[in-house]
């Protein structure tokens, strides 16, 4: 892809014996919100590092803006905007004080760049609190601040609501796409939180186990996750046995031992419904649905549901 | 370059503990104060004054810690908060980061070595045990700061390892051994230890004093030199190692 600002190919972490990325393919375009979905220890921050080139990459190429991190950081790192993790700062100093520190190393020349990057986040200015005593939210929110500090062009987020309350969750989530949305920036955003990804990615990326199970925009996603029929039956074994005899479909998931998910919305329902009847297994209710994207979480990391 | 130890100074801020470490300064002087008003002799020189004042275990001992202490502290915040990646996206040199931090202590160790100079002349001067004398004053001044710019150079091993940890209780423990240790090797080998090194530049023309080795100031200066080359090596190689 030409509009890549992101662009990793096949890349690999290996901690001795424990694979925790493996040959990941990751496509983040110029001005789009891309959703790195996981579950906590999936990999996504592991990924995060290795594209900044904090963490080694053990196989594979990570670019940004088309360069290798390695050899190019005085022209690639000032053009993005990063938190990894839990933001750290001097826990002596103010919001400010930390701010003016990392705004000097950065030779930001704005003279209003601290206050600005403040307001956006909604921390006050020149305030006395220093950062020892600031709530979890307060901390997210100054990381955030730091990461926008200097206008990059390119944000790399990870977990950046992590601690907030739920106003706090909407507020960033606002100014993230707003980000997006008014001054263009692109925005790599990692999080546990499906309903967050799904309300602020443009295009996604569902990682398990450290290996990249999905790359898709939203929208394709939304499309594919189209309907399936909700089949409640006394016995999901017997049942999955005739759909595989009888209508020869393994597109379907079995969602406990009574509940199943049948994929083939085309199947005639009538026709089932009586097979499974003449098997003897009772039909509590069939029934068209919509399938969530947690669903679809479900199914693509073939285990349990996300938050 | 600049930017980054000018950065050193905005996040001392707050941190008292470091500007109460400088009352250590007052140890000695104090001590000599006590020691020559109890001794009760007439005839007490400046040279011998200062040597206890200034000299002796403020360079052996004190000063030394408190710079172990400080560049301790200096690196402990960015490790233990894990600020360390957020420094190198902006992105700043590792050498140059731990090269800002060494200029702190070397800045400090200098104002220490003023103060101790100031307070000895004070508790010399004040209750009439040494006279004021200009030779006695600027040969203590230069003293003072051949042991404060030196101090630092000597220190840097400690500072390497506080560089390669989070915590701050190896970095402590190894500035307590590397102190004594450098102490101890005065009597054995001054050109082993760089803290010995030190001493032996700093003793070379001080008159009555008597050592085991002859004072080789090439030695003391290659001692001190070699073990602060490989203390940078050291700390850049574990920077960049750290993830």
């Amino acid at each position: 892809m030409n509009d890549a600002v992101i662009e990793t190919k096949q890349i690999t972490k290996v901690y001795g014996e424990q694979t925790a990325v493996n040959r990941v393919d990751l496509h983040v375009r110029k001005g789009r919100i891309y959703g790195l979905l996981g579950r906590n220890g999936a990999g996504k921050t592991t990924i995060m590092k290795m594209i900044l080139g904090l963490v080694s990459i053990t196989s594979g190429e990570a670019d940004l803006f088309g360069k290798n991190v390695k050899g190019n950081e005085k022209q690639i790192y000032p053009r993005i905007g990063a938190i990894i993790e839990m933001p750290g700062f001097y826990p002596n100093l103010t919001g400010t004080e930390n701010l003016e520190i990392f705004a000097k190393l950065r030779g930001t020349t704005k003279p209003r760049a601290v206050q600005e990057a403040l307001e956006v986040v909604g921390l006050p200015y020149r305030d006395k609190k220093t950062f020892s005593k600031y709530s979890l939210g307060m901390k997210q929110r100054l990381g955030i601040a730091n990461a926008i500090l200097h206008d990059p062009e390119l944000l790399i987020l990870d977990e950046p609501t992590n601690g907030l309350d739920p106003i706090g969750i909407a507020e960033v989530r606002s100014f993230i796409k707003d980000l997006s949305v008014e001054r263009g920036k692109t925005i790599l955003i990692s999080s546990h939180i499906l309903s967050e990804i799904s309300l602020l990615a443009d295009d996604i990326g569902i990682i398990n186990n450290g290996v990249l199970l999905e790359e898709n925009s939203m929208a394709a996603l939304k499309k594919k996750n189209g309907k399936y029929i909700l089949l409640q039956v006394s016995d999901t074994a017997k049942a999955s046995l005739i759909l595989e005899r009888k209508f020869h479909t393994k597109n379907y998931s079995v969602q406990d031992a009574h509940t199943l998910h049948l994929f083939d919305t085309f199947l005639d329902m009538a026709a089932v419904n009586k097979a499974l009847m003449l098997e003897d297994i009772s039909v509590i209710s069939s029934q068209l649905c919509n399938d969530t994207l947690e669903d679809y979480f479900k199914r693509v990391t073939g285990g349990e549901g996300i938050a | 370059m600049l930017n980054l130890i000018q950065t050193e100074f905005l996040k001392l801020r707050r941190k008292n503990f470091i500007f109460l470490m400088l009352i250590s300064s007052l140890l000695m002087p104090l001590l000599a104060v006590f020691y020559f008003g109890a001794a009760k002799k007439a005839d007490i020189t400046p040279m011998q004054f200062y040597k206890w004042s200034a000299y002796s275990y403020t360079s052996w001992i004190i000063l030394p810690v408190v710079l172990g202490i400080l560049g301790t502290m200096l690196l402990y915040d960015e490790n233990q908060n894990d600020m360390l990646k957020q420094l190198w996206i902006i992105p700043i040199s590792k050498l140059g980061y731990f090269l800002s931090k060494f200029v702190i202590v070397f800045l400090y160790s200098v104002l220490f070595m003023m103060i101790t100079a100031v307070c000895s002349i004070l508790a010399g001067i004040l209750p009439g045990t040494i006279p004021l004398t200009a030779d006695s004053v600027s040969y203590l001044f230069l003293k003072c700061f051949e042991i404060g710019a030196l101090a630092p150079f000597a220190m840097l091993p400690v500072l390497a390892v506080a560089a390669s940890q989070k915590g701050y209780i190896l970095p402590i423990c190894v500035t307590l051994v590397y102190t004594f240790l450098g102490f101890i090797l005065l009597m054995v080998n001054m050109y082993v230890h760089p803290l010995s090194g030190m001493t032996a530049i700093v003793i070379n023309d001080m008159p009555d004093i008597v050592m085991k080795q002859p004072i080789d100031l090439k030695s003391a200066f290659l001692c001190i030199g070699i073990w602060s080359i490989a203390s940078i090596i050291c700390a850049d190689v574990t920077l960049r190692k750290r993830q």
